[in-house]
């Protein structure tokens, strides 16, 4: 069970004067950077990391989640009145929210976006509280086999999920990742691998420069390139939804929280396919089938409410296992360890009182994001009016400094660029930039683990199948790798008999 | 492109990727005159994950065409047409002549004020969207908005990173 007097003293020091501040001008840094069509929650996260340098560790991990859940939020705007999701993470909000506004009731999809967002991190921070302690207590059970196994289903899945299409370019992704996490210095004889003799390889690859590079520079130039000036909708009609219609829609919005939340909760997965499944699985329960995809309001609330309740969600394994539930967060955990926080089994045990001080952090950047989304509707759209053409050469001066920032090395510059050039490059053929930075996170535990279980059980493969959770876990994996097999066969024979 | 060619080379890079990852956890050291297991071996688990890497590239090179194999992949939006192929390359080039060579040879003030200033000047006066029109272009307000930007984000990001964030910028 939670354990009550931590929750209060956490809310206590979150409603200080100072943390208050922060949770405020980093939410609404958040709902801009979400906002903006191609500046994701993951380059914001990754740009503010290299900003709370000279914070202390809970000022930068709230100013951090401030950011994570308000640019999660922030994306919805951009998604009901462009039609273009400001973030991965509400695309589903496109199918509905936009019909609504093109019916003139653009105001009316952007309060019920926010209230659906609102429930949806309040539904994952609820879980986060239960289920957080069970699962580090379960966790310190899992040795170097479940461990392997995690690193491993997080990048298969992640792969599979985040490029349903073609989930062989997702592992593609995935392996790459892992295979760059092997640069440096490894564990056991501090052999420097793949670093040839070039001295900067030899502490490996900073997260931090490479998801800047992922995420920023990649986003920036796929966005320069477009040439479509978007069509607007008018902003207008109420903004707070009817109570009778939140009440129609509760049992909606209780399930796309806890779908949201579980799918946060998967190693790689995180909010655009927590937002997709909520969206799928609204749509199977609905009474009103036929209005999905042209402006249904259950719709759109299913979405925003799957998105926004991924959010905790994601942070659980985060929290629990040091293994990230998304991209956003795992740039969360890399500052999280910069910051001398180490996530992971014992976290309850070592620091129960950051764990709930997340819980804080995430409650009030959600309570901020509503006020935002209720109260500045009109002046936050005025941010889409700025020319890209002027602010991604402003996005761009952040991402070289932040990644310099760092460690003050131009290498962490280049390994910026390389990944942003070849993340430019990968992303025009479809191949999904998620599981690369998962790989990158995971490679040193799939490593560690893999070779110490080895080693402990003298060269045997029995125990990564024949311990429980191992076994759970592996079954997990291969019936994964199976299924798109199967299906890949399938879909060939279709296509031959055609 | 059609889609299926971009994969099939990108099979080609990623299998010659995996053989030489493969390559280079052969020829990491085994720590053997320590009487250490081959599970220990630097080169254990990168052998693995380029064996993975080499399968995967293998499947999509070898794999039957798929049912958008003849479509034009997600490339041809940025390649396809002169106005967005020279878009990129442009913002390609002007992101990695900043990054690369003006930041840290040219003093950030600089290098800063010619990286905005000229991102600006050329994406709204030289390459200019194709559902733009030309005529509506205003040069000097554009020039002067380039201007000013520059010397504000130039001024503005040196003092918060050296001044607030004690970064020395070069």
């Amino acid at each position: 069970m939670p354990d009550l007097s931590h929750i209060v003293t956490a809310f206590g020091s979150a409603l200080s004067v100072e943390q208050l501040f922060i949770t405020l001008w980093a939410t609404l840094l958040g709902v801009v950077i979400g906002m903006m069509p191609g500046l994701t929650a993951t380059m914001g996260l990754a740009l503010l990391t290299t900003l709370t340098f000279q914070m202390d560790s809970g000022s930068a991990i709230t100013a951090l989640l401030g950011m994570y859940v308000g640019s999660i939020y922030g994306g919805s705007r951009t998604a009901i009145i462009l039609n273009m999701p400001g973030t991965p993470a509400s695309a589903a909000t496109t199918l509905d929210g936009y019909p609504l506004a093109r019916k003139s009731r653009a105001r009316e999809a952007l309060g019920l976006a926010t209230v659906g967002s609102l429930f949806g991190t309040l539904a994952g921070v609820i879980l986060l509280v239960f289920t957080a302690p069970i699962l580090a207590g379960y966790a310190l059970k899992f040795g170097s086999y479940e461990f392997f196994w995690l690193a491993l289903f997080g990048v298969v899945i992640s792969g599979r999920l985040t490029s349903m299409d073609d989930p062989l370019k997702g592992w593609i992704a995935g392996f790459l990742g892992l295979i760059l996490a092997m640069v440096g210095q490894e564990q056991v004889f501090a052999f420097a691998r793949y670093s040839f003799d070039y001295q900067p390889l030899t502490g490996g690859i900073s997260l931090i420069p490479a998801m800047v590079g992922a995420f920023g520079l990649a986003e920036i130039l796929s966005n320069i390139t477009g040439s479509k000036t978007p069509i607007v909708a008018e902003n207008k009609g109420r903004i707070l939804p009817r109570f009778r219609e939140l009440f129609r829609y509760s049992p909606t919005i209780g399930r796309s929280g806890v779908a949201g939340t579980l799918m946060g909760l998967i190693p790689g997965v995180g909010e655009d396919i927590g937002a997709w499944v909520s969206y799928a699985i609204a749509k199977r329960f609905s009474r009103e089938k036929d209005q999905f995809g042209k402006g249904s309001k259950e719709g759109l609330i299913a979405a925003e409410t799957g998105n926004s309740a991924a959010v905790p969600g994601a942070i659980i394994p985060v929290l629990t296992l040091g293994i990230p539930g998304s991209a956003p967060s795992a740039v969360l955990l890399a500052a999280m360890v910069i910051h001398g926080i180490q996530p992971g089994p014992m976290i309850m045990i070592q620091s129960a009182g950051m764990v709930y001080g997340v819980v804080a952090a995430i409650v009030l950047s959600a309570l901020a994001m509503t006020l935002y989304g209720i109260l500045l509707t009109s002046p936050l759209l005025m941010v889409l009016r700025i020319p890209r053409e002027r602010l991604l050469p402003i996005i761009f001066v952040l991402c070289v400094v932040g990644a310099f920032a760092i460690a003050a090395r131009e290498f962490d510059v280049w390994v910026m660029l390389a990944f942003g050039s070849f993340g430019f490059i990968l992303r025009q053929m479809n191949y999904p930039m998620a599981p690369l930075v998962l790989g990158l996170v995971l490679g040193e535990i799939l490593d560690k683990n893999l070779r110490r279980g080895l080693i402990l059980s003298e060269g045997s493969l029995e125990p990564f199948f024949t311990r429980p959770v191992s076994a759970v876990l592996a079954i997990a994996t291969l019936l994964s790798i199976l299924a798109i097999v199967f299906a890949g066969i399938r879909s060939i024979r279709g296509i031959k008999s055609e | 492109m059609t889609n299926r060619l971009l994969d099939r080379l990108s099979g080609v890079f990623f299998l010659f990727l995996g053989g030489l990852v493969i390559y280079g956890a052969l020829q990491m050291p085994r720590f053997e005159e320590r009487g250490t297991s081959i599970y220990e071996t630097p080169g254990f688990t990168p052998g693995f994950l380029g064996c993975a890497l080499a399968i995967c590239g293998l499947i999509l090179i070898v794999r039957p065409a798929r049912r958008d194999a003849e479509g034009m992949s997600f490339w041809n939006e940025v390649m396809g047409s002169s106005i967005t192929r020279r878009r990129a390359l442009a913002a390609f080039a002007m992101t990695l002549g900043y990054g690369a060579f003006l930041f840290g040879s040219v003093p950030f003030l600089i290098a800063t004020f010619i990286f905005v200033f000229g991102f600006i000047c050329v994406f709204e006066l030289v390459l200019i969207p194709s559902d733009r029109p030309r005529d509506a272009i205003q040069v000097p307000r554009v020039l002067a908005v380039a201007t000013g930007l520059a010397v504000f984000v130039s001024y503005l990001t040196r003092y918060v990173f050296q001044n607030l964030f004690l970064v020395q910028l070069p």
